[in-house]
């Protein structure tokens, strides 16, 4: 093949792309009611409802199986979903449920009693994930196709059992092994079986879900605008806001840091929107007998001093810029199950110094505190690298506020694999900084500090106290609502004065949407984004019929100069190259 | 031909111990990591120890380390990688996906960098101690040390000024194609950005073995030879010098896979290219480990072929090596 021929090759191969650029279709514009939401947290798991761990899964999830009920927006009222109805009786403990007649799976087949039940059984199973929402179901019984009676002890069934366990096509999944089923198969036909307003059409691994809307959805009320919703995923959240900016996704979750709200805010097409906050960031003090921290920790004056000493109010404002609310419990402070009587510790310096003084604590020579065995009061927090703000808030916290008291506090960031194996199982580490979520409707979080927890791998404190665990089985075991708020309270008052933990602050998760968008609710705790919402992809609907695709006719011409430049090197070395003498 | 059958098949069988060496490597590479999978996937207050118990007994992990061992080796000599401790599904089905995509990112700024290492490196070693010379060794210098993070990150800037240009992703989602050529213009569009990142990354270090290997060759008596029989600069180039000087370049495009990878995680992740580098980073933070046994046991089978490769190439092209 002579020079002349490659060359025309080349050139034609670049022509033939060029040409193919100019011709492209923006087809999303003739597409509007796909919306598609980013996703920077937790990747996706699986699609079994039963064994999926992430936030992402639950609420993909939540749009494709129905629940027998759900919750209203301030997380106090049960609403109906798969069930009609329903009515419970403390006295015995048993709830009778009555399905909605109209509900049917996708394939078209009703969806029963037997489908309830058997969903509920797999739930039971020591590999579920639903395990601990069930486990106080002791029976269920159906005596038609559309009721459903549980018998059950603990009125925490009215709060964790009706609302979580997703429900199941018994046909197709009894022909599977539910604890290792991937929830989605592209292999079979259909592909999957639900009974929600959305379908899984799609699932490419590490990249996206699609969900289509189902157009048997029983519920007219709920049917969704939109035509489909994509689920993208993402490692940084830089990238995420910027493909945002780029207009490649239109909404995303389920939170950044304050430190990027600049960026959407300099954005003219951009919601920014926050929301109920669904998590806190605490202090957790090593007070576990048989760990391996400074000792000087297990006394309750040094952690009530260490409390006053800290400037909550002040701290909240630096790292949060705002996005969030001083705490004095385990739980956001729109939480049900928060106690408003509890207040956060006031900042007192001098009262901090008069408690350390005053329980034996002296200042040493060198401006730092011994205990009255001469151990030093030398500190060092441990905090997960990748939360940057989180290490600012430790590094105030050891530079600006302890050190006024004589304690002396060193901070270190790595990955959290690390601090787990720093914290579990020997509890070497003196103070962790960290975050938990908190289930939005229910007390659950406070299992957190149960004795038991320690060998669970779920206390970083360490915190053992009989009288706390026999407490929590009250509230577990109480008959009524209110019995369970009123121990909630309790629990937290102990934790409030024994203070393993020294709860921080609440940040409203920060999420943000294209104003080519309307309908979205911001009143549901953890945001319309943040994974919680069942509501946002039923109300939802593009704002007008701008077309939503992008001007790439620059793009193509670039990528047609690019291949050119590309194919002409190639060309020119392949010739030179092999230029023969 | 004796010399050179006993020479293959050394390499072989060196090529074969090592990939066997880097099986057993692999195992306790990521298990010295701290922390476990299973604290690290499933951190909820709900979980009650029996649970927990019961996830340690699904992954294998509550057997003793010498018998994960022996399991390991076993799965990995008969090509079962095991199940994702997060995806739940068999390791190839997660990682062949990824490593397609990433091939369709890293052959072509493997070749790009190569190419555009060569013309640089030949252009600044014929006018070297110039100012084209310095221009161009700079830039190479500027960019190999470059952090890939940064420079990813300014061409995003630069493609959000521009705007239409997607800055994340393979393709755009939600779209309807109507052919194949718009697919893959889609396609391109996608991979602009993280091509040039990793191309421009990878391109200095060739540009430098090139122009030093060619500035050695232009002291060699053939060279200077050529000169004095008149033959024009061109032809001493690439007819006389580049051949030669191509030699070291075989060794460093061989070694240099490795850090082809390397340099594909943070491209990935930068731009949210759903390749194995993205999985890696992704298992790492969460201590899947046959994630990342299958993923650096594809990753050293494919450095150690390709070494394979350039040993057989080397030998190929200096005979010398051969009967050594």
């Amino acid at each position: 093949m002579n020079k002349g021929i490659k060359i025309f090759i080349a050139l034609a191969i670049a022509a033939f792309l060029l040409a193919g650029s100019f011709t492209i279709p923006n087809s999303r514009a003739s597409s509007t009611s796909t919306f598609i939401v980013g996703w920077g947290g937790t990747a996706l798991d699986n699609l079994n409802p039963f064994t999926t761990y992430a936030q992402v899964s639950l609420w993909i999830l939540t749009n494709v199986y129905d629940t027998l009920c759900v919750f209203s927006a301030n997380q106090t009222q049960l609403l109906p979903d798969l069930a009609q109805s329903w009515q419970i009786y403390p006295g015995n403990g048993t709830a009778v449920v009555h399905l909605n007649p109209n509900a049917k799976w996708s394939d078209g087949l009703p969806v029963t009693s037997q489908d309830v039940n058997y969903s509920y059984y797999l739930a039971a199973q020591s590999w579920s994930r639903l395990y601990p929402y069930v486990n106080m179901i002791t029976s269920i019984s159906t005596p038609d196709e559309n009721t459903v009676i549980f018998h059950y002890h603990g009125a925490l069934f009215q709060l964790v059992a009706l609302n979580n366990v997703f429900i199941v096509p018994y046909h197709i999944w009894k022909n599977v092994n539910a604890s290792t089923y991937f929830g989605y198969n592209s292999t079979s036909s259909p592909h999957f079986v639900g009974s929600g307003p959305f379908l899984i059409t799609n699932y490419t691994p590490n990249q996206y879900v699609q969900i289509t809307k189902n157009p048997n959805y029983f519920n007219k009320n709920r049917m969704p605008h939109i035509d489909s919703v994509i689920f993208q995923f993402f490692t940084s959240m830089t990238t995420m806001i910027s493909a945002f900016q780029a207009g490649q996704i239109d909404a995303f979750g389920p939170y950044v840091e304050p430190s990027q709200v600049g960026l959407i805010k300099n954005d003219t097409n951009a919601v920014l929107v926050t929301s109920p906050s669904v998590e806190y960031f605490y202090l957790s003090f090593n007070v576990y007998p048989q760990g391996q921290g400074n000792p000087t920790l297990r006394d309750v004056n040094v952690r009530h001093a260490l409390a006053h000493a800290i400037d909550l109010q002040n701290l909240t404002q630096l790292i949060w810029h705002g996005y969030a609310v001083p705490t004095a419990t385990q739980f956001p402070p729109t939480h049900p199950y928060a106690d408003p009587s509890l207040k956060p510790y006031s900042y007192n310096i001098t009262l901090a110094n008069q408690i350390l003084d005053s329980h034996g604590y002296k200042m040493g020579p060198n401006g730092y505190r011994v205990s009255p065995n001469g151990t030093p009061l030398k500190y060092t927090i441990i905090v997960p690298s990748s939360m940057p703000e989180e290490i600012n808030a430790a590094n105030i916290i050891a530079t600006n506020y302890w050190s006024k008291i004589g304690v002396q506090t060193t901070v270190q960031a790595m990955d959290t694999g690390t601090m787990s194996a720093i914290i579990w199982p020997d509890f070497k580490q003196d103070i962790d900084l960290w975050d938990w979520l908190v289930g939005p409707a229910d007390p659950t979080i406070l299992s957190v500090f149960l004795s038991t927890q320690t060998e669970t791998g779920t206390s970083d404190s360490g915190y053992t106290n009989l009288s706390y665990d026999a407490l929590y089985n009250q509230m577990v075991n109480a008959s009524t609502l209110q019995e369970v708020k009123n121990i909630s309270y309790q629990l937290q008052v102990t934790l409030y004065n024994d203070l393993p933990y020294l709860p921080l602050y609440c940040p409203e998760p920060i999420q943000s949407y294209s104003k080519k968008w309307t309908n979205i609710s911001t009143d549901y705790p953890g945001g319309p984004f943040g994974g919680y919402d069942w509501r946002t992809f039923l109300t939802v609907e593009p704002l007008s019929s701008v077309p939503q695709g992008q001007n790439n006719t620059m793009l193509y011409i670039g990528i047609g100069i690019i291949v050119v430049i590309i194919i002409a090197a190639v060309a020119y070395i392949a010739i030179r190259g092999k230029k023969k003498k | 031909m004796k010399g050179l059958a006993s020479y293959f098949t050394k390499r072989v069988v060196f090529a074969v111990v090592t990939i066997f060496i880097i099986i057993s490597f692999n195992f306790f590479l990521f298990r010295i990591l701290p922390g476990n999978p299973i604290e690290l996937l499933y951190r909820n207050p709900m979980l009650t120890k029996a649970q927990i118990d019961a996830l340690y007994h699904q992954f294998g992990l509550d057997k003793p380390l010498w018998e994960q061992f022996l399991i390991y080796i076993y799965n990995s000599l008969t090509g079962n990688l095991g199940i994702s401790f997060y995806y739940k599904q068999p390791v190839t089905n997660v990682l062949i996906p990824a490593l397609e995509n990433s091939l369709i990112l890293l052959v072509p700024a493997t070749i790009l960098s190569i190419a555009l290492g060569i013309i640089t490196g030949v252009v600044s070693a014929w006018h070297r101690g110039t100012k084209l010379d310095f221009a161009l060794l700079g830039s190479a210098l500027a960019f190999y040390t470059m952090p890939t993070f940064w420079l990813g990150s300014i061409f995003i800037i630069v493609a959000l000024y521009i705007g239409g240009i997607p800055v994340s992703g393979m393709y755009s989602l939600g779209l309807n194609y109507t052919g194949i050529i718009p697919r893959i213009m889609d396609l391109l569009s996608h991979l602009m950005l993280p091509l040039i990142t990793l191309t421009l990354v990878l391109y200095g270090e060739f540009t430098i073995i090139m122009r030093n290997s060619l500035i050695d060759v232009f002291t060699e008596d053939y060279i200077i030879t050529a000169k004095a029989k008149g033959a024009d600069d061109k032809r001493i180039i690439w007819e006389h010098a580049y051949p030669n000087a191509l030699l070291p370049m075989v060794s460093i495009i061989a070694i240099n896979f490795g850090l082809v990878v390397a340099g594909a995680v943070l491209t990935e992740t930068v731009f949210s290219w759903p390749g194995i580098g993205l999985m890696i980073y992704d298992a790492i933070i969460s201590r899947d480990y046959p994630i990342l046994q299958g993923a650096f046991l594809i990753i050293s089978i494919t450095v150690v072929i390709a070494n394979l490769i350039a040993d057989f190439v080397y030998s190929y092209l200096d005979p010398r090596i051969r009967y050594k």
